[in-house]
């Protein structure tokens, strides 16, 4: 046993399988709940890394690493995730090479997911099968012969139960029985004959696994397909099936908002109450504005959009893990092809609408980097929540006194608006950017099953935290940039809105007002466009700034927002916010890349400065350039 | 023929069998790790909407494929 004697020596093992194999469900088991995520440096896809629980450790300081890594059908990769897959096992940046592998084989899939038990054993790497869905495979009455597959592969293959955790303790005391090795092999590429004959020899093998004992085997195993069959004549119908994706994907969309919206308002409700606390302690003070202003408000203004982001993972999780997911992908290659992404581009464009930053690291399984390219590219133009609050303002202006669908409808509008607006970004990116290589989609469509709530749950708040950390910093930092900006050099005034007219913020906005009067604004929309760039609804606090809206409560000031908005004129005394402009402002916003989060995870995802930078500014240049074309147009038609 | 010309003509079939695989090296090489061979029988069930990716199962697995992955693919009906 190489744990022996209280050794401290780390050793890791790395979980490799076929996507849907069960092998981050076994790596929740293994780690419980100490492990965190790393981004692999110079790539863009992350991997999981931890100890093993405490209570699956021989002693107490027993310190096994264990990885979680993209899955992957072969050691050859294909995609970004499977190159991380590959890098992650030979040259890790945290473990160096790792010691052993677990296999993860799901035992309804035998055949199929055996080719990477091969590859991994021919690399020399010391390993051991984990062989999931056990549990469905007895609920079917089958008893698969496993130690067939050690003898053949000369290593310990261990049934494993996600459900219960079964299996778990055999899984480690296999491990434990592993010699770590001086020296593997990379993986060998097979020709077309070597790999025809080595599917042969795995499917001759699984039939031998699963029919030696069994003689009924076969029919077993077709109940294990017959409710995936009776349900997909449904979900991938072409009628009813595209009817029940538009229903689900529905109630998916909506669930974002209206679940999350008692959960935001409390995350709101609680920093602007500590906000206004923390700054009643010495109003007059600067450290209290700072804390209060600064480092409170922005920090509201990450973790409101927390629950948002949580509920629209955990709804992707639901649709993952029971299988809906792939077909959903599925149901919408057509249309997705034609603007030269693939079913898969779907879940990024989905959760665009709730925020570009996870949308946008949700890109990573696209296995064609062009796809994934224009994926990337058009994300940012969805309508994310950020722009909810602006969008709610400036409808509520146009839409005063009058009945409340008109509204409801123009923001509906605005959403197709959004999505039309991405699909001929697509189309035109498409025509431009050179063919790719590996542009399949091939996609295994797994058997239907039921979730696991704990690990969905998991699952869920890690990638929110993920979110988090990644999105935070830069919302954060701008946000306090942009408080240092309104409120110096003269921090000492009473009047607000003199401060700010004189302020560093001011005074730029005051600078760029020969950009934003074609738009019809005047210097307080500019300050409060740049002050957007922190986050977007920003914009909507800045501008009650501006206009000196004083009210404590929500509603009232919002209220007198629009009063003032009403009677605001310019400097040469012309209305400022009429249809004219505040259509040129909503257009402005619909298309324009304002989120610094966003910019800074595109060049981190994509791996390019460049590419972050071309999306900030033709998406700025063209939002500028409608939005005055918007204003003009309507101007001359008498709505000025 | 391909599998593609065979769901241009039938929309469904309970028994095909893959008699050998033509075209990008890359998609024939994900085609095997995806369990495809030689031999292998099929069955065809069906295509998304708008000539979207054919649906196909062998033993406890489905498998979607995009109409170019389908051309790669080339079965007899049994």
């Amino acid at each position: 046993m190489y744990f022996d004697s209280g050794s401290v020596k780390s050793l890791s093992v790395a979980l490799v399988g076929a996507p849907n194999s069960g092998k981050t469900t076994l790596y929740n088991w293994l780690t419980g709940s100490s492990f965190k995520t790393v981004n692999y440096p110079g790539a863009t896809v992350e991997y999981s890394l931890g100890r093993l629980a405490p209570h699956l450790r021989a002693v107490e300081d027993e310190k096994l690493l264990v990885m979680d890594t993209p899955g992957t059908y072969s050691l050859h990769p294909k995609s970004a995730d499977e190159e991380v897959t590959l890098k992650a096992i030979y040259k890790n940046p945290e473990l160096g090479r790792v010691d052993f592998i677990v296999v993860v084989v799901d035992g309804t899939q035998l055949s199929r997911h055996m080719q990477l038990v091969q590859q991994v054993k021919e690399t020399g790497f010391p390993f051991v099968v984990a062989f999931t869905m056990a549990d469905l495979l007895r609920k079917q009455g089958l008893r698969p012969s496993l130690e067939i597959l050690e003898k053949e592969f000369d290593c310990k293959v261990v049934p494993f139960e996600g459900l219960l955790g079964g299996g778990l303790k055999e899984i480690v005391a296999a491990l434990r029985a592993l010699k770590p090795v001086t020296q593997v092999r990379e993986p060998a590429v097979w020709n077309f004959e070597q790999s025809e004959k080595k599917i042969r020899e795995c499917e001759t093998l699984a039939n031998r696994v699963l029919h030696e004992s069994d003689k009924d085997a076969r029919a077993k195993m077709q109940g294990l397909v017959k409710n995936t069959r009776r349900l997909d004549q449904f979900l991938l119908h072409p009628v009813f099936g595209l009817l029940l994706f538009f229903v689900i994907m529905g109630t998916l969309f909506t669930s974002i908002f209206w679940a999350a919206k008692p959960l935001m308002d409390l995350v709101d409700g609680a920093f602007s109450a500590a906000g206004n606390y923390v700054h009643a302690l010495d109003e007059k003070a600067l450290w209290a504005d700072f804390a209060a202003n600064g480092v409170i408000a922005s920090f509201g203004a990450v973790l409101v959009f927390v629950p948002q982001i949580f509920i629209l993972f955990l709804g992707i999780g639901i649709l993952e893990s029971t299988g809906y997911l792939a077909r959903a992908a599925t149901l919408i290659d057509r249309p997705f092809s034609m603007l030269g992404m693939s079913g898969r581009s779907f879940v990024p464009i989905l959760s665009g609408f709730a925020c570009a930053v996870p949308a946008m690291i949700a890109t990573r399984n696209i296995s064609s980097a062009r796809d994934r390219w224009i994926t990337n590219f058009i994300v940012p133009l969805m309508t994310c929540s950020a722009r909810l609050p602006v969008y709610a303002l400036f409808l509520a202006f146009l839409f005063k006194d009058q009945p409340a669908w008109k509204a409801g409808f123009a923001m509906a509008i605005l959403y197709f608006a959004a999505a039309f607006v991405g699909a001929v970004a697509a189309g035109i990116v498409n025509k431009f950017l050179p063919q790719g290589q590996n542009a399949f989609f091939m996609m295994e469509l797994p058997l239907y099953r039921r979730p696991r709530v704990r690990v969905l749950l998991r699952q869920s708040l890690t990638r929110t935290m993920s979110y988090v950390k990644r999105a935070g910093p830069p919302i954060f930092i701008f946000a306090a940039i942009m408080w240092a900006a309104t409120t110096f050099p003269h921090y000492q005034m009473e009047d607000a809105q003199q401060k700010l007219e004189q302020s560093y913020a001011g005074q730029v906005g005051h600078l760029i007002e020969p950009i934003v009067h074609p738009m019809g604004v005047d210097w307080r929309v500019g300050v409060g466009l740049i002050s957007a760039f922190a986050a977007r609804e920003v914009f909507v606090s800045s501008l009650a700034v501006t206009f000196n809206i004083t009210d404590e409560n929500a509603e009232s000031a919002q209220a007198s927002l629009l009063t003032q908005m009403a009677t605001a004129v310019n400097s040469q005394g012309e209305k400022i916010f009429t249809i004219a402009s505040v259509t040129g402002l909503l257009i402005f916003f619909m298309i324009a890349l304002q989120c610094m989060s966003t910019f800074a995870v595109s060049a981190r995802e994509m791996g390019s400065v460049k590419f972050a930078l071309t999306q900030l500014v033709a998406f700025n240049i063209i939002a500028y350039a409608l939005a005055i074309g918007a204003f003009q147009g309507l101007k001359a038609l008498g709505f000025g | 023929m391909t599998l593609l010309n065979y769901v241009q003509k039938h929309s469904q079939a309970e028994s095909l069998e893959i008699v050998n695989f033509e075209g990008a090296p890359a998609i024939c090489e994900r085609l095997h790790e995806m369990g495809l061979h030689k031999g292998l029988k099929i069955k065809l069930l069906g295509r998304a909407p708008l000539k979207g990716p054919l649906l196909i199962q062998f033993g406890t697995s489905f498998i979607a494929l995009r109409a170019e992955e389908a051309q790669c693919t080339l079965i007899q009906a049994l």
